[in-house]
């Protein structure tokens, strides 16, 4: 079908005032973190800043501890999505491959666990948590997410298209189960490990009410409640520049994965929504 | 043979342990406990006390959970029909064969992978009565901006319109992937007996996707009951409790006031709610939505 050259227009058009309308936040953030004092104030506003003041973001890094922000949510993110990757993939081989009993209930009854909102599991979790005395501590923050039923269900989607005689072929020339799974299907299964990894990693990144309720120093804080516990530090203030250098600080890594595996994301998305 | 068995028992355990132990102690596990808790009066501190339906009983007469409720359907009657209509728009308009629709795709999909709490912070600036930008456009056109955030007629829709900024992306490439499902003889077929652009889309797109449509309200509707971090952030349920949201009420009861008990029977009016909501959904979409 081809389009005539004013339906084109039209379309570009509508899609270019969209998408400035989504581009336009990000824009104005970065602007306002570059800007003086005074000048974030101005009216009309203006976009290029007159002095680029860079050291607003010097003054941010050294207002709060972001850069221990940082570490911890590196080290929970990643910690939480090997975790995911892992335990996700062996209960998916199990729902896809194994024979037991009640195998389809038991991963009926796991997908249903999607349908309950957090906050009818986060009071006891939060109980057990106080309880052993995991209160302000990265297992907290690791160990309740650690299994997930959206990254199950996505491999066990995905393990379901690999013929089956690829194992028997495997096992045959003597090779076992676990090796099977580590060795010959799980680099089958790359790009659907690549999006629950993304996603768990997104995850618990941006995660930010469950840290909100358990953490209370700031050598443990993650970035989203690094960013909440900086704007209280400011009084809630009026000192836009840096809390905007500071929102910028927080979400510029996400945006930046995002730019280099936009891909991954997209199709991830598609895959999780269609078939479900 | 038998030890065969019993071997291959215990792998298909080994397997799912680590999986089963999760839905044990973190999901099904604390739904029993957060629901036998609902019962008690519970401050951490002190023991448990039994206090049988007293929880659900402050709850219902409490002036503060229906106005959180009424907030939170409204929340919902504004975020749900925006959603669906601008994603399944955006999706139809990315799904042309035009140039440079990648960037756009990329551009409308950038905000679900930011942080909320960085974008209700950037809206918070955005919303600003006086130095705000949105208020600055508007002056623009003539039109003297509420004072959102501040205001109790706009702290909602200013809510709202966060929200939708910031997940539409998501809605809009699961309704690419059903767009891009579509076998292109449906649309020449209809192109053949005259269709226009306009009667396609309402004869062919929409009621194909109708699946994918029931599947975006669900998860609308499951995102609006439990809204949180937007209102927590940009205005920590005001003004005049014109934000606050259940699921704020719950988070204030539970750890702020540690007032445990009444927190879960709030959070079990909400799973009440969730599951009314999306039973009559499902029981509904016979009326509108089209299986293949």
């Amino acid at each position: 079908m081809r389009k005539s050259l004013g339906k084109r227009i039209l379309v570009h058009c509508v899609l270019i005032v969209l998408g400035v309308a989504m581009v336009v936040p990000f824009l104005w953030m970065l602007s306002t973190s570059l800007k003086g004092y005074h000048e974030i104030f101005r009216y009309p506003p203006n976009w290029i800043p007159d002095r680029f003041q860079w050291s607003n973001y010097l003054k941010v890094w050294k207002l709060a501890p972001f850069g221990r922000f940082y570490l911890n949510s590196l080290f929970v993110g990643i910690v939480t999505t090997v975790g995911q990757v892992i335990t996700g993939v062996l209960a998916a081989y199990a729902f896809a491959r194994l024979e037991f009993k009640g195998r389809d209930r038991v991963f009926m009854l796991f997908l249903a666990t999607l349908m309950v909102p957090t906050q009818v599991t986060l009071i006891p979790t939060y109980i057990v948590m106080s309880r052993i005395g995991w209160i302000n501590s990265y297992q907290c923050l690791i160990v309740p997410f650690i299994s997930t039923a959206f990254s199950v269900f996505l491999l066990r989607q995905f393990f379901l298209t690999i013929p089956p005689e690829l194992e028997e072929a495997a096992i045959v020339d003597g090779c076992s189960k676990l090796r099977f799974i580590f060795t010959i299907l799980m680099p089958l299964a790359k790009p659907a490990i690549a999006s629950v990894a993304l996603f768990g990693f997104l995850g618990s990144w941006n995660s930010y009410l469950w840290p909100l309720i358990v953490i209370n120093s700031n050598d443990m804080r993650t970035l989203p409640i690094g960013l909440r516990y900086f704007v209280s530090q400011q009084g809630g203030g009026s000192e836009w520049h840096y809390l905007m250098a500071a929102s910028l600080i927080v979400m510029l890594p996400v945006l930046l994965v995002f730019f280099f595996a936009q891909k991954q994301f997209i199709e991830g998305i598609a895959r999780s929504g269609v078939k479900g | 043979m038998l030890r065969k068995r019993f071997k291959s028992t215990i792998g298909i355990y080994g397997y799912l342990v680590p999986t089963i132990i999760g839905l044990i102690l973190f999901n099904a596990g604390a739904i029993v406990a957060s629901f036998v808790l609902s019962f008690y009066k519970y401050d951490v501190i002190t023991p448990a006390k039994w206090i049988g339906l007293d929880n659900y009983r402050w709850v219902l007469n409490s002036k503060l959970f229906w106005t959180a409720v009424n907030n939170t359907f409204k929340f919902a009657a504004g975020y749900i029909p925006l959603s669906v209509f601008l994603a399944l728009g955006l999706a139809i308009l990315v799904n042309e064969r035009i140039k440079g629709v990648g960037l756009f795709r990329t551009i409308f999909y950038l905000p679900v992978v930011t942080s909320m709490v960085g974008v209700s912070m950037v809206f918070a600036w955005l919303f600003n009565p006086y130095y705000g930008l949105v208020n600055y456009v508007l002056g623009l056109f003539k039109i003297t901006g509420p004072a959102w955030l501040s205001s109790p007629q706009w702290a909602m829709p200013a809510v709202i319109l966060v929200s939708v900024w910031k997940t539409v992306g998501y809605y809009m490439v699961i309704y690419l992937a059903a767009l891009q499902n579509i076998s292109p003889e449906l649309y020449e077929a209809a192109q053949i007996d005259g269709a226009n652009r306009w009667a396609q889309i309402r004869h062919i797109t929409i009621p194909v996707v109708s699946s994918t449509t029931f599947f975006v309200v669900i998860m609308c509707t499951m995102s609006s009951l439990k809204i949180f971090e937007q209102v927590y952030v940009m205005t920590q349920g005001g003004p005049a409790n014109s934000t606050v949201t259940v699921n704020l009420l719950i988070y204030r009861n539970a750890f702020e006031y540690l007032r445990m008990g009444r927190a879960t029977s709030m959070a079990y009016f909400l799973f009440a709610a969730i599951m009314i909501v999306t039973c009559i959904q499902f029981l509904g979409q016979r009326w509108w939505v089209h299986y293949e």
